[in-house]
Protein backbone atom coordinates (compact mmCIF):
# COMPACT_ATOMS: atom_id res chain seq x y z
CA UNK A 1 0.00 0.00 0.00
CA UNK A 2 1.44 3.39 -1.05
CA UNK A 3 1.74 6.07 1.49
CA UNK A 4 2.92 9.78 1.43
CA UNK A 5 5.47 10.10 3.53
CA UNK A 6 4.92 12.28 6.78
CA UNK A 7 6.46 13.89 9.64
CA UNK A 8 4.87 14.52 12.63
CA UNK A 9 6.96 17.12 14.97
CA UNK A 10 6.24 17.82 18.95
CA UNK A 11 4.82 15.13 19.93
CA UNK A 12 4.79 14.86 23.84
CA UNK A 13 6.23 11.62 25.35
CA UNK A 14 2.75 10.74 26.40
CA UNK A 15 1.21 10.46 23.39
CA UNK A 16 3.96 8.60 21.66
CA UNK A 17 3.07 6.45 24.82
CA UNK A 18 -0.66 6.65 23.05
CA UNK A 19 0.27 5.84 20.07
CA UNK A 20 2.68 2.56 20.98
CA UNK A 21 -1.00 1.27 22.29
CA UNK A 22 -2.81 1.72 18.93
CA UNK A 23 0.68 0.10 17.20
CA UNK A 24 0.29 -2.53 19.11
CA UNK A 25 -3.87 -2.92 18.87
CA UNK A 26 -3.70 -2.29 15.24
CA UNK A 27 -1.10 -5.04 14.37
CA UNK A 28 -1.96 -7.68 16.96
CA UNK A 29 -4.02 -10.53 16.37
CA UNK A 30 -5.78 -9.14 13.02
CA UNK A 31 -2.98 -6.96 11.18
CA UNK A 32 -4.47 -3.65 9.74
CA UNK A 33 -2.62 -2.82 6.95
CA UNK A 34 -4.40 0.59 6.58
CA UNK A 35 -3.12 2.04 10.03
CA UNK A 36 0.19 0.36 9.62
CA UNK A 37 1.02 1.91 6.52
CA UNK A 38 0.23 5.25 7.79
CA UNK A 39 2.41 4.29 11.06
CA UNK A 40 5.48 2.80 8.56
CA UNK A 41 5.67 6.46 6.46
CA UNK A 42 5.10 8.69 9.69
CA UNK A 43 8.00 9.77 10.91
CA UNK A 44 8.02 10.73 14.85
CA UNK A 45 9.68 13.77 16.31
CA UNK A 46 8.91 14.09 20.19
CA UNK A 47 9.80 16.89 21.78
CA UNK A 48 10.45 18.37 25.26
CA UNK A 49 6.94 19.50 26.86
CA UNK A 50 7.30 23.57 26.68
CA UNK A 51 3.22 24.27 28.39
CA UNK A 52 1.59 22.27 30.24
CA UNK A 53 -1.97 21.60 30.11
CA UNK A 54 -4.11 23.03 32.97
CA UNK A 55 -5.48 19.26 33.73
CA UNK A 56 -2.61 17.06 32.57
CA UNK A 57 -1.20 14.21 35.27
CA UNK A 58 1.01 12.25 32.85
CA UNK A 59 3.55 12.07 35.08
CA UNK A 60 1.40 9.98 37.60
CA UNK A 61 -0.16 7.37 34.98
CA UNK A 62 1.24 4.87 33.72
CA UNK A 63 5.14 5.93 34.80
CA UNK A 64 6.95 2.71 34.01
CA UNK A 65 5.81 2.80 30.88
CA UNK A 66 8.71 4.03 28.08
CA UNK A 67 7.79 5.83 25.15
CA UNK A 68 8.81 3.33 22.10
CA UNK A 69 7.43 4.81 18.99
CA UNK A 70 9.22 7.52 18.00
CA UNK A 71 12.33 8.68 16.06
CA UNK A 72 14.11 11.24 17.75
CA UNK A 73 13.36 13.61 20.66
CA UNK A 74 13.78 17.15 20.48
CA UNK A 75 14.47 18.95 23.74
CA UNK A 76 14.13 22.83 24.35
CA UNK A 77 17.09 23.93 26.07
CA UNK A 78 18.65 27.75 26.79
CA UNK A 79 19.40 29.37 23.54
CA UNK A 80 18.35 25.70 21.25
CA UNK A 81 17.34 22.43 20.93
CA UNK A 82 19.00 19.17 21.48
CA UNK A 83 18.26 16.43 19.05
CA UNK A 84 18.41 12.95 20.27
CA UNK A 85 17.67 10.42 17.45
CA UNK A 86 15.87 7.27 18.47
CA UNK A 87 16.04 5.36 14.80
CA UNK A 88 17.68 5.10 11.15
CA UNK A 89 14.82 7.68 10.51
CA UNK A 90 15.89 9.66 13.22
CA UNK A 91 19.46 9.56 12.68
CA UNK A 92 18.37 11.19 8.97
CA UNK A 93 17.06 14.13 9.90
CA UNK A 94 20.61 15.17 10.97
CA UNK A 95 20.97 15.65 7.30
CA UNK A 96 18.82 18.02 7.05
CA UNK A 97 19.95 20.59 9.44
CA UNK A 98 23.06 22.45 10.71
CA UNK A 99 23.52 20.65 13.63
CA UNK A 100 26.68 20.56 16.04
CA UNK A 101 26.93 17.36 18.47
CA UNK A 102 25.48 18.18 21.51
CA UNK A 103 28.09 18.90 24.77
CA UNK A 104 28.11 16.92 28.17
CA UNK A 105 26.47 19.90 29.59
CA UNK A 106 23.70 20.36 27.20
CA UNK A 107 22.48 16.88 27.17
CA UNK A 108 22.36 17.34 30.53
CA UNK A 109 20.05 20.36 30.69
CA UNK A 110 18.01 18.32 28.20
CA UNK A 111 17.33 15.45 30.95
CA UNK A 112 16.89 18.08 33.31
CA UNK A 113 14.27 20.14 31.24
CA UNK A 114 12.40 16.42 30.78
CA UNK A 115 12.43 15.54 34.14
CA UNK A 116 11.30 18.92 35.42
CA UNK A 117 7.78 18.53 33.02
CA UNK A 118 7.00 16.08 35.23
CA UNK A 119 6.90 18.04 38.15
CA UNK A 120 4.58 20.53 36.49
CA UNK A 121 1.67 18.46 36.16
CA UNK A 122 -1.31 20.05 37.99
CA UNK A 123 -3.33 16.95 38.85
CA UNK A 124 -2.02 13.61 40.01
CA UNK A 125 -3.54 10.00 40.35
CA UNK A 126 -2.58 8.84 44.07
CA UNK A 127 -2.58 5.43 43.62
CA UNK A 128 -0.45 2.60 42.16
CA UNK A 129 -1.74 1.46 38.55
CA UNK A 130 -2.38 -2.29 39.65
CA UNK A 131 -4.37 -0.79 42.52
CA UNK A 132 -6.70 1.20 40.69
CA UNK A 133 -6.92 -1.50 38.41
CA UNK A 134 -8.58 -3.76 40.84
CA UNK A 135 -10.72 -1.17 42.83
CA UNK A 136 -11.98 0.22 39.58
CA UNK A 137 -13.12 -2.66 38.23
CA UNK A 138 -14.51 -4.07 41.81
CA UNK A 139 -16.52 -0.83 41.34
CA UNK A 140 -18.23 -2.01 38.29
CA UNK A 141 -21.61 -3.17 40.46
CA UNK A 142 -22.01 0.65 42.02
CA UNK A 143 -24.69 1.74 39.79
CA UNK A 144 -25.36 4.35 42.07
CA UNK A 145 -21.65 5.62 41.56
CA UNK A 146 -21.67 5.24 37.72
CA UNK A 147 -25.01 7.30 37.47
CA UNK A 148 -23.84 10.12 39.75
CA UNK A 149 -20.60 10.42 37.94
CA UNK A 150 -22.54 10.18 34.77
CA UNK A 151 -25.34 12.11 35.68
CA UNK A 152 -24.44 15.60 33.65
CA UNK A 153 -22.99 13.54 30.64
CA UNK A 154 -24.29 14.79 27.20
CA UNK A 155 -23.31 11.43 25.80
CA UNK A 156 -21.33 13.80 23.39
CA UNK A 157 -18.78 11.53 23.05
CA UNK A 158 -15.58 14.72 23.17
CA UNK A 159 -14.05 12.77 25.68
CA UNK A 160 -13.35 9.76 23.17
CA UNK A 161 -12.26 12.22 20.30
CA UNK A 162 -9.99 14.13 22.14
CA UNK A 163 -8.50 11.12 23.50
CA UNK A 164 -5.26 9.62 21.91
CA UNK A 165 -5.56 6.15 22.86
CA UNK A 166 -9.36 5.96 21.92
CA UNK A 167 -9.24 3.78 18.73
CA UNK A 168 -13.03 2.83 17.90
CA UNK A 169 -14.64 3.19 14.86
CA UNK A 170 -17.11 3.08 12.38
CA UNK A 171 -17.58 2.08 8.64
CA UNK A 172 -19.76 4.48 6.52
CA UNK A 173 -20.66 3.60 2.53
CA UNK A 174 -21.21 6.70 0.51
CA UNK A 175 -22.27 7.31 -3.05
CA UNK A 176 -20.83 9.75 -5.22
CA UNK A 177 -23.31 11.60 -7.23
CA UNK A 178 -23.09 9.90 -9.71
CA UNK A 179 -24.62 6.52 -7.96
CA UNK A 180 -22.73 4.05 -9.85
CA UNK A 181 -19.44 4.76 -7.61
CA UNK A 182 -18.53 5.65 -4.00
CA UNK A 183 -16.34 5.09 -0.85
CA UNK A 184 -16.28 2.61 1.86
CA UNK A 185 -14.22 5.08 4.81
CA UNK A 186 -12.74 4.22 8.40
CA UNK A 187 -14.87 7.26 10.20
CA UNK A 188 -13.78 7.76 14.30
CA UNK A 189 -16.54 6.72 16.72
CA UNK A 190 -17.09 6.88 20.59
CA UNK A 191 -18.46 4.64 23.27
CA UNK A 192 -19.99 7.31 25.26
CA UNK A 193 -22.45 8.22 22.12
CA UNK A 194 -25.77 6.86 22.56
CA UNK A 195 -25.67 4.21 19.39
CA UNK A 196 -22.75 2.82 20.18
CA UNK A 197 -23.52 -0.83 20.65
CA UNK A 198 -27.06 -0.31 19.51
CA UNK A 199 -28.48 -3.30 17.26
CA UNK A 200 -31.77 -3.07 15.23
CA UNK A 201 -33.73 -5.34 15.72
CA UNK A 202 -36.87 -4.90 13.09
CA UNK A 203 -39.91 -2.71 12.99
CA UNK A 204 -38.50 0.25 14.77
CA UNK A 205 -37.35 -2.19 17.78
CA UNK A 206 -34.01 -1.77 19.22
CA UNK A 207 -31.39 -3.59 21.67
CA UNK A 208 -28.94 -1.09 23.25
CA UNK A 209 -26.24 -3.21 24.94
CA UNK A 210 -25.38 0.36 26.74
CA UNK A 211 -28.47 2.04 26.91
CA UNK A 212 -27.95 3.76 29.89
CA UNK A 213 -25.19 6.92 29.99
CA UNK A 214 -23.92 5.63 33.24
CA UNK A 215 -22.85 2.40 31.46
CA UNK A 216 -21.30 4.13 28.70
CA UNK A 217 -19.07 6.24 31.13
CA UNK A 218 -18.04 2.93 32.87
CA UNK A 219 -17.38 1.41 30.07
CA UNK A 220 -14.66 4.28 29.13
CA UNK A 221 -13.32 4.06 32.63
CA UNK A 222 -12.78 0.53 32.74
CA UNK A 223 -11.20 0.43 29.50
CA UNK A 224 -8.79 3.18 30.37
CA UNK A 225 -8.09 2.11 34.13
CA UNK A 226 -8.76 -1.71 33.77
CA UNK A 227 -9.48 -3.73 30.15
CA UNK A 228 -6.47 -3.21 28.39
CA UNK A 229 -3.55 -2.96 31.40
CA UNK A 230 -2.37 -6.47 30.94
CA UNK A 231 -2.50 -6.49 27.01
CA UNK A 232 -0.57 -2.86 27.19
CA UNK A 233 1.61 -3.45 30.22
CA UNK A 234 0.45 -0.43 32.05
CA UNK A 235 -2.87 1.53 31.78
CA UNK A 236 -4.74 3.30 28.35
CA UNK A 237 -4.57 6.45 29.60
CA UNK A 238 -1.24 8.61 29.38
CA UNK A 239 -2.56 11.47 31.27
CA UNK A 240 -2.46 13.80 29.01
CA UNK A 241 -5.80 15.74 29.94
CA UNK A 242 -7.64 16.66 27.15
CA UNK A 243 -11.00 14.87 28.02
CA UNK A 244 -10.49 16.40 30.97
CA UNK A 245 -10.52 19.82 29.89
CA UNK A 246 -12.41 18.89 26.41
CA UNK A 247 -15.79 17.66 28.27
CA UNK A 248 -18.53 20.05 28.42
CA UNK A 249 -20.20 19.31 31.68
CA UNK A 250 -16.38 18.75 33.01
CA UNK A 251 -16.93 15.17 34.19
CA UNK A 252 -14.83 12.81 32.33
CA UNK A 253 -11.29 13.90 34.19
CA UNK A 254 -9.94 10.53 34.80
CA UNK A 255 -8.08 11.81 38.18
CA UNK A 256 -11.37 13.05 39.60
CA UNK A 257 -13.30 9.86 38.94
CA UNK A 258 -10.48 7.37 40.02
CA UNK A 259 -9.28 9.17 43.17
CA UNK A 260 -12.99 9.29 44.35
CA UNK A 261 -13.32 5.60 43.34
CA UNK A 262 -10.06 4.84 45.68
CA UNK A 263 -11.21 7.47 48.20
CA UNK A 264 -14.78 5.16 48.52
CA UNK B 1 12.35 0.57 14.68
CA UNK B 2 12.25 -0.35 18.87
CA UNK B 3 8.17 -1.23 17.92
CA UNK B 4 6.93 -4.15 19.51
CA UNK B 5 4.34 -5.01 16.79
CA UNK B 6 4.60 -6.76 13.80
CA UNK B 7 5.64 -4.63 10.67
CA UNK B 8 4.70 -7.33 8.58
CA UNK B 9 2.44 -6.88 5.07
CA UNK B 10 -0.17 -9.04 4.60
CA UNK B 11 -3.65 -9.28 3.28
CA UNK B 12 -6.20 -6.38 3.87
CA UNK B 13 -8.41 -7.66 6.57
CA UNK B 14 -11.21 -5.51 5.50
CA UNK B 15 -11.15 -6.30 1.74
CA UNK B 16 -14.35 -8.64 0.98
CA UNK B 17 -14.60 -11.14 -2.19
CA UNK B 18 -17.59 -11.03 -4.11
CA UNK B 19 -19.85 -13.96 -4.16
CA UNK B 20 -23.36 -14.60 -5.80
CA UNK B 21 -26.32 -15.66 -4.80
CA UNK B 22 -27.10 -19.07 -5.67
CA UNK B 23 -29.96 -19.42 -4.15
CA UNK B 24 -32.99 -16.88 -2.59
CA UNK B 25 -35.58 -18.09 -0.28
CA UNK B 26 -37.94 -15.25 1.18
CA UNK B 27 -38.31 -17.51 4.35
CA UNK B 28 -40.85 -15.79 6.35
CA UNK B 29 -42.17 -12.16 5.81
CA UNK B 30 -38.94 -10.35 6.65
CA UNK B 31 -36.20 -13.15 6.19
CA UNK B 32 -34.84 -14.15 3.33
CA UNK B 33 -32.65 -17.64 3.06
CA UNK B 34 -29.33 -16.91 0.84
CA UNK B 35 -26.88 -19.04 -0.53
CA UNK B 36 -23.73 -17.46 -1.46
CA UNK B 37 -20.77 -19.01 -3.65
CA UNK B 38 -17.50 -17.09 -3.84
CA UNK B 39 -16.90 -15.84 -7.44
CA UNK B 40 -12.90 -16.27 -6.69
CA UNK B 41 -13.61 -19.98 -6.99
CA UNK B 42 -11.86 -20.27 -3.59
CA UNK B 43 -14.83 -22.03 -1.45
CA UNK B 44 -15.37 -20.16 2.23
CA UNK B 45 -13.73 -22.73 4.63
CA UNK B 46 -14.92 -22.21 8.11
CA UNK B 47 -16.33 -23.69 11.15
CA UNK B 48 -20.03 -24.08 12.60
CA UNK B 49 -20.48 -21.26 14.60
CA UNK B 50 -18.21 -18.68 12.69
CA UNK B 51 -19.40 -15.61 11.07
CA UNK B 52 -19.12 -13.68 8.67
CA UNK B 53 -19.36 -9.51 7.12
CA UNK B 54 -22.23 -9.38 4.25
CA UNK B 55 -21.48 -6.37 2.41
CA UNK B 56 -23.31 -4.16 -0.24
CA UNK B 57 -21.05 -1.37 -1.10
CA UNK B 58 -22.99 1.92 -1.03
CA UNK B 59 -25.45 0.50 1.65
CA UNK B 60 -22.63 -1.03 4.06
CA UNK B 61 -21.62 -4.02 6.04
CA UNK B 62 -23.52 -6.57 8.45
CA UNK B 63 -22.18 -9.59 10.97
CA UNK B 64 -23.94 -12.64 9.90
CA UNK B 65 -23.91 -16.29 11.71
CA UNK B 66 -23.11 -18.75 8.56
CA UNK B 67 -26.35 -20.96 9.00
CA UNK B 68 -25.01 -24.04 7.08
CA UNK B 69 -22.44 -26.39 8.14
CA UNK B 70 -19.26 -26.69 5.95
CA UNK B 71 -19.81 -30.56 5.29
CA UNK B 72 -22.13 -29.56 2.74
CA UNK B 73 -22.23 -28.02 -0.72
CA UNK B 74 -19.13 -25.66 -1.68
CA UNK B 75 -21.51 -22.89 -0.70
CA UNK B 76 -22.72 -21.12 2.55
CA UNK B 77 -26.13 -20.27 3.51
CA UNK B 78 -27.14 -17.32 5.16
CA UNK B 79 -30.37 -15.98 6.90
CA UNK B 80 -30.51 -12.18 6.76
CA UNK B 81 -33.67 -10.23 8.65
CA UNK B 82 -34.47 -6.93 7.31
CA UNK B 83 -34.25 -4.28 10.35
CA UNK B 84 -32.34 -1.77 8.78
CA UNK B 85 -30.34 -0.27 5.59
CA UNK B 86 -28.13 -3.25 4.97
CA UNK B 87 -30.39 -5.73 5.66
CA UNK B 88 -32.91 -4.13 4.02
CA UNK B 89 -31.02 -3.67 0.66
CA UNK B 90 -29.72 -7.51 1.30
CA UNK B 91 -33.16 -8.99 1.17
CA UNK B 92 -34.30 -7.19 -1.75
CA UNK B 93 -31.67 -9.16 -3.85
CA UNK B 94 -32.25 -12.30 -5.79
CA UNK B 95 -30.31 -15.66 -7.16
CA UNK B 96 -27.65 -14.10 -9.84
CA UNK B 97 -27.40 -10.99 -7.44
CA UNK B 98 -23.99 -10.75 -6.14
CA UNK B 99 -22.77 -9.38 -2.70
CA UNK B 100 -19.62 -9.39 -1.34
CA UNK B 101 -18.32 -11.13 2.18
CA UNK B 102 -15.56 -10.98 4.47
CA UNK B 103 -14.77 -14.12 6.50
CA UNK B 104 -14.87 -16.48 7.84
CA UNK B 105 -14.48 -14.55 11.32
CA UNK B 106 -14.62 -15.44 15.00
CA UNK B 107 -14.75 -18.50 16.90
CA UNK B 108 -17.82 -20.97 16.37
CA UNK B 109 -17.97 -24.10 18.52
CA UNK B 110 -15.16 -26.06 19.78
CA UNK B 111 -15.91 -29.45 18.08
CA UNK B 112 -13.63 -31.45 20.27
CA UNK B 113 -15.72 -30.57 23.79
CA UNK B 114 -18.88 -31.96 21.46
CA UNK B 115 -17.67 -35.00 20.09
CA UNK B 116 -18.16 -38.16 21.86
CA UNK B 117 -20.81 -36.79 23.50
CA UNK B 118 -24.29 -35.93 24.21
CA UNK B 119 -25.56 -33.03 22.66
CA UNK B 120 -28.29 -30.26 23.21
CA UNK B 121 -29.06 -27.47 21.17
CA UNK B 122 -31.27 -24.84 22.58
CA UNK B 123 -32.13 -22.47 19.67
CA UNK B 124 -34.93 -19.38 20.01
CA UNK B 125 -35.97 -17.24 17.39
CA UNK B 126 -33.02 -16.12 14.64
CA UNK B 127 -30.78 -18.23 16.98
CA UNK B 128 -31.80 -21.16 14.91
CA UNK B 129 -29.43 -20.02 11.70
CA UNK B 130 -26.07 -20.13 13.60
CA UNK B 131 -27.32 -23.06 15.42
CA UNK B 132 -28.29 -24.83 12.01
CA UNK B 133 -24.27 -24.86 11.05
CA UNK B 134 -23.86 -27.16 13.82
CA UNK B 135 -27.08 -28.91 13.90
CA UNK B 136 -26.36 -29.86 9.94
CA UNK B 137 -22.70 -30.83 11.18
CA UNK B 138 -23.85 -33.42 13.58
CA UNK B 139 -26.71 -34.82 11.44
CA UNK B 140 -23.64 -35.13 9.30
CA UNK B 141 -21.20 -36.73 10.58
CA UNK B 142 -23.88 -38.54 13.07
CA UNK B 143 -21.63 -41.14 14.04
CA UNK B 144 -19.22 -38.65 16.07
CA UNK B 145 -21.89 -37.67 18.50
CA UNK B 146 -23.82 -39.68 20.77
CA UNK B 147 -27.46 -38.63 21.78
CA UNK B 148 -28.87 -35.31 19.81
CA UNK B 149 -31.28 -33.46 21.27
CA UNK B 150 -32.65 -30.37 19.65
CA UNK B 151 -35.27 -27.44 20.94
CA UNK B 152 -36.86 -24.93 18.94
CA UNK B 153 -38.61 -21.79 20.20
CA UNK B 154 -40.68 -19.35 17.91
CA UNK B 155 -42.96 -16.68 18.59
CA UNK B 156 -45.75 -18.04 16.15
CA UNK B 157 -45.79 -20.36 13.82
CA UNK B 158 -45.48 -18.59 10.39
CA UNK B 159 -41.88 -17.06 11.85
CA UNK B 160 -40.31 -20.91 11.90
CA UNK B 161 -37.62 -20.49 9.59
CA UNK B 162 -35.97 -23.84 7.61
CA UNK B 163 -39.65 -25.33 6.40
CA UNK B 164 -37.74 -28.37 4.55
CA UNK B 165 -35.66 -28.87 7.56
CA UNK B 166 -38.28 -28.84 10.36
CA UNK B 167 -40.21 -31.68 8.16
CA UNK B 168 -36.82 -34.13 8.43
CA UNK B 169 -36.20 -33.09 11.94
CA UNK B 170 -39.50 -33.94 12.96
CA UNK B 171 -39.47 -37.01 11.68
CA UNK B 172 -36.08 -37.85 11.71
CA UNK B 173 -34.71 -40.60 13.67
CA UNK B 174 -30.59 -39.13 13.93
CA UNK B 175 -32.18 -36.26 16.36
CA UNK B 176 -34.56 -35.56 18.73
CA UNK B 177 -36.40 -33.07 17.48
CA UNK B 178 -38.97 -30.52 19.59
CA UNK B 179 -40.44 -27.40 18.89
CA UNK B 180 -42.43 -24.89 20.41
CA UNK B 181 -44.13 -21.22 20.08
CA UNK B 182 -44.94 -18.61 21.89
CA UNK B 183 -48.67 -18.28 20.55
CA UNK B 184 -50.05 -21.04 18.21
CA UNK B 185 -52.38 -20.35 15.55
CA UNK B 186 -55.48 -22.57 14.08
CA UNK B 187 -53.44 -24.75 12.14
CA UNK B 188 -50.51 -25.50 14.99
CA UNK B 189 -51.00 -28.32 17.07
CA UNK B 190 -47.54 -28.64 18.74
CA UNK B 191 -46.61 -27.22 21.89
CA UNK B 192 -47.39 -23.50 22.92
CA UNK B 193 -45.11 -22.26 25.63
CA UNK B 194 -42.18 -20.51 26.38
CA UNK B 195 -38.72 -22.96 25.13
CA UNK B 196 -38.18 -23.92 28.98
CA UNK B 197 -42.06 -25.31 28.46
CA UNK B 198 -39.69 -28.18 26.22
CA UNK B 199 -37.38 -29.41 29.13
CA UNK B 200 -40.08 -31.70 31.08
CA UNK B 201 -40.54 -33.64 27.46
CA UNK B 202 -36.55 -35.01 27.84
CA UNK B 203 -34.36 -36.83 30.05
CA UNK B 204 -31.27 -35.14 29.73
CA UNK B 205 -27.97 -36.59 31.72
CA UNK B 206 -26.07 -34.29 33.48
CA UNK B 207 -22.67 -34.81 31.38
CA UNK B 208 -24.84 -33.37 28.32
CA UNK B 209 -23.43 -30.68 26.21
CA UNK B 210 -25.42 -28.08 25.56
CA UNK B 211 -25.56 -24.90 22.96
CA UNK B 212 -27.64 -21.92 23.53
CA UNK B 213 -28.74 -19.14 20.99
CA UNK B 214 -31.64 -16.91 21.07
CA UNK B 215 -32.70 -13.15 22.11
CA UNK B 216 -30.95 -11.39 25.06
CA UNK B 217 -33.84 -13.09 27.47
CA UNK B 218 -33.48 -16.43 26.87
CA UNK B 219 -29.97 -17.27 28.23
CA UNK B 220 -31.16 -16.86 32.09
CA UNK B 221 -34.26 -19.35 31.93
CA UNK B 222 -32.50 -21.77 29.69
CA UNK B 223 -29.40 -22.01 32.27
CA UNK B 224 -31.66 -22.29 34.74
CA UNK B 225 -32.80 -25.41 33.44
CA UNK B 226 -29.60 -26.74 32.23
CA UNK B 227 -28.39 -25.91 36.19
CA UNK B 228 -31.54 -28.08 37.70
CA UNK B 229 -30.17 -31.01 35.27
CA UNK B 230 -26.77 -30.44 36.54
CA UNK B 231 -24.82 -29.60 33.23
CA UNK B 232 -21.91 -28.06 34.29
CA UNK B 233 -21.48 -24.11 32.96
CA UNK B 234 -18.21 -25.59 31.27
CA UNK B 235 -19.64 -27.45 29.32
CA UNK B 236 -22.47 -24.73 28.29
CA UNK B 237 -22.05 -22.78 25.40
CA UNK B 238 -23.15 -19.72 24.34
CA UNK B 239 -23.20 -18.32 20.52
CA UNK B 240 -23.74 -14.07 21.43
CA UNK B 241 -25.06 -11.65 19.31
CA UNK B 242 -23.59 -7.67 19.24
CA UNK B 243 -22.83 -5.22 16.78
CA UNK B 244 -19.87 -6.59 15.08
CA UNK B 245 -19.20 -3.91 12.93
CA UNK B 246 -16.04 -4.77 11.67
CA UNK B 247 -15.26 -8.78 12.82
CA UNK B 248 -11.67 -8.23 13.43
CA UNK B 249 -11.59 -7.05 17.33
CA UNK B 250 -10.80 -3.78 16.28
CA UNK B 251 -13.82 -1.23 16.40
CA UNK B 252 -14.49 -1.65 19.36
CA UNK B 253 -18.82 -2.13 19.11
CA UNK B 254 -19.26 -5.36 19.91
CA UNK B 255 -17.59 -5.47 23.31
CA UNK B 256 -19.01 -6.98 26.44
CA UNK B 257 -16.30 -6.12 29.12
CA UNK B 258 -13.19 -6.67 28.26
CA UNK B 259 -13.66 -9.71 25.32
CA UNK B 260 -14.99 -8.54 22.01
CA UNK B 261 -17.90 -10.95 20.73
CA UNK B 262 -16.47 -10.88 16.79
CA UNK B 263 -12.72 -12.76 17.71
CA UNK B 264 -13.30 -13.92 21.47
CA UNK B 265 -16.52 -15.26 20.49
CA UNK B 266 -19.44 -14.99 19.06
CA UNK B 267 -18.82 -19.08 20.97
CA UNK B 268 -18.19 -18.53 24.27
CA UNK B 269 -18.53 -21.26 27.17
CA UNK B 270 -20.97 -20.10 29.67
CA UNK B 271 -18.44 -20.78 32.32
CA UNK B 272 -16.25 -17.58 30.43
CA UNK B 273 -18.44 -15.07 29.84
CA UNK B 274 -21.17 -15.66 33.15
CA UNK B 275 -18.89 -13.19 35.50
CA UNK B 276 -19.21 -10.56 32.49
CA UNK B 277 -21.49 -8.01 33.91
CA UNK B 278 -22.45 -6.73 30.39
CA UNK B 279 -23.15 -10.73 28.68
CA UNK B 280 -26.41 -11.19 29.71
Amino acid sequence: MDRTKSNTIGVHFYDVKAIDQTDLLFSERNYDVNYMAHRQTTTIVASSIQTVSKRAFFASVGADVEPQGHDAFLTAINGGYVLETRTERGEALLALGAFQPASEVQIVEAAAVNAAALERCPEALEHSTAAIAAKVRAAFKDDELWSTLAADCFSCGTCNTVCPTCYCFDVQDTWNVDQTSGQRTRFWDGCLTEDFAKCSLGEGATENFREQRAARFRHRLMRKATYLNEKLGGPACVGCGRCSAGCTADIADPVRVINRIMAS
Amino acid sequence: MNHQCRWTEVENIFLPREATIVRSVQATPTEKHLTLKMNDGQPMVYGPGQIVELSLFGYGEIPIGIASSPTREDAFDLVVRSVGRVSGAVCKLEAGDSVYVRGPLGHGFDLTKLRGQDVLIVAGGIGICPTRSLIQYILDRREEFKRFVLFYGSREPCLQLFAGDLACWRGGEEVEYFETVDKGDPTWTGNVGVITTLFPKVDLKPETRAVICGPPIFYRFVVRELDMIGISRENVFVDLERRMKCGVGKCGHCQINDKYVCVDGPVFSFADVQGLEEAF
